[in-house]
């Protein structure tokens, strides 16, 4: 009992490398959009210590500190020309930029299932997409999850789950995103 | 490099926006200006809009340098140490060690034996192949509890769901 207490004091500390992988690089296309991006530093700093299970050793997830690049990288892979954002944005100033369209993610949960077999992580994030005048035209939120099998057992399968399932979160969100721009542009143009 | 990337390259705001503007629409300026940073994991340079009043501090902290990752290595089939990885990983055998080292001898004890063992390789292993075998008893019963926890659980029979997107409300209201 003592030992397993002392165990429960320490534990898994799961950092994911914070890069999307080649085939996220390679399945996404870019389109022709100037696109600002904006996000609380707050995000950086979120960590989630769900342990995925009342008897399983104790995990913590720094999911914001990888979260934060892993986005960043994808807006620079989507949009041809993208703007991040580090101050407040206002209508002013995304008048003055000529940015068309604001787009603002703030996380909303991280869950950690783990079974004698494998482990399920998930992120859920709320996005916000604002026109010039920061009026909503679109509110979605996305899951992003990895369900992977003996992934305790290897040496950075932890780590990789952890990035899969924010890899999977921001593909999801980067392809909504060009969707909905895709309509705007055919209904201007219609 | 990162100083003057992130304080030498501001860039002049009209020359690169100007043309979406109209002639006859007057735009306020705001406390802002532009720069350019380098993304803190691949270099890859992206432009910022930051407060105009103040030196930049870096948004995001110093980090490693990775390789990106490989999805095969979570393939079950997959041996760990088959597929490359260079990244960040928890080293469980040593925090059981530990955990076990402070179990074994009480918190100073643990920390006497913590101070030694850096200072004694061989002394190290061979302690450290003892301690190991204690935490793998401290693991094993700790999976274990959790499939007991987990297994009634449906949702982790044949999960294919990898992402997700669904609209909440379109609506034309200002928030942020």
């Amino acid at each position: 009992m003592f030992l397993a207490g002392c165990a429960s004091i320490f534990g898994w500390d799961i950092q994911a490398p914070g890069l999307l992988s080649e085939g996220f690089i390679q399945s996404v296309q870019p389109i022709h959009q100037r696109i600002a991006l904006y996000f609380s530093k707050d995000l950086l700093s979120y960590v989630s210590k769900d342990r995925g299970g009342r008897s399983a050793d104790p995990q913590t997830y720094h999911v914001g500190e990888s979260y934060g690049p892993m986005i960043i990288e994808a807006f620079q892979s989507a949009f041809d020309e993208f703007i991040f954002l580090e101050t407040e944005p206002s209508a002013d100033l995304l008048k003055q930029y000529g940015v068309p369209y604001l787009v603002a993610v703030k996380i909303k949960n991280f869950n950690n299932e783990v079974s004698w077999s494998g482990q399920i992580l998930s992120l859920a994030t709320e996005t916000t997409i604002f026109d010039s005048n920061l009026t909503v035209i679109e509110h979605f939120e996305s899951t992003g999850t990895s369900d992977v099998k003996r992934v305790f057992a290897k040496k950075g399968g932890p780590q990789v789950n952890l990035n899969l399932a924010l890899e999977n979160n921001i593909m999801s969100i980067v392809e909504h995103i060009q969707d909905v721009l895709k309509q705007k542009s055919n209904e201007n143009n219609s | 490099m990162k100083i003057i990337l992130n304080l030498g390259l501001i860039f002049s705001i009209s020359l690169i926006f100007g043309p979406v503007i109209n002639a006859s629409e007057v735009i306020p300026e705001t406390d802002s200006q532009v720069i350019v940073r380098a993304h803190p994991k691949t270099g890859k340079p992206y432009v910022v809009i930051v407060a105009k009043d103040s030196i930049p501090e870096p948004f995001f902290p110093d980090s490693k340098k990775f390789s990106r990752p490989d999805y095969r290595l979570l393939d079950p089939k997959v041996k760990s140490g088959q597929i490359p990885y260079d990244g960040p990983y928890s080293d469980s055998k040593r925090i059981y060690i530990f955990a076990a080292t402070v179990a074994t001898l009480g918190t100073v004890g643990g920390a006497i034996g913590m101070a030694v063992i850096p200072a004694s390789a061989s002394g190290a292993a061979t302690g450290g192949a003892g301690y190991l075998a204690a935490g793998g008893a401290v693991a094993a019963s700790t999976v274990t509890a959790a499939v007991a926890n987990t297994a009634p659980n449906p949702k982790n029979d044949d999960f294919v769901q990898t992402s997700e997107s669904k609209s909440i409300y379109k609506e034309n209201q200002k928030r942020l």
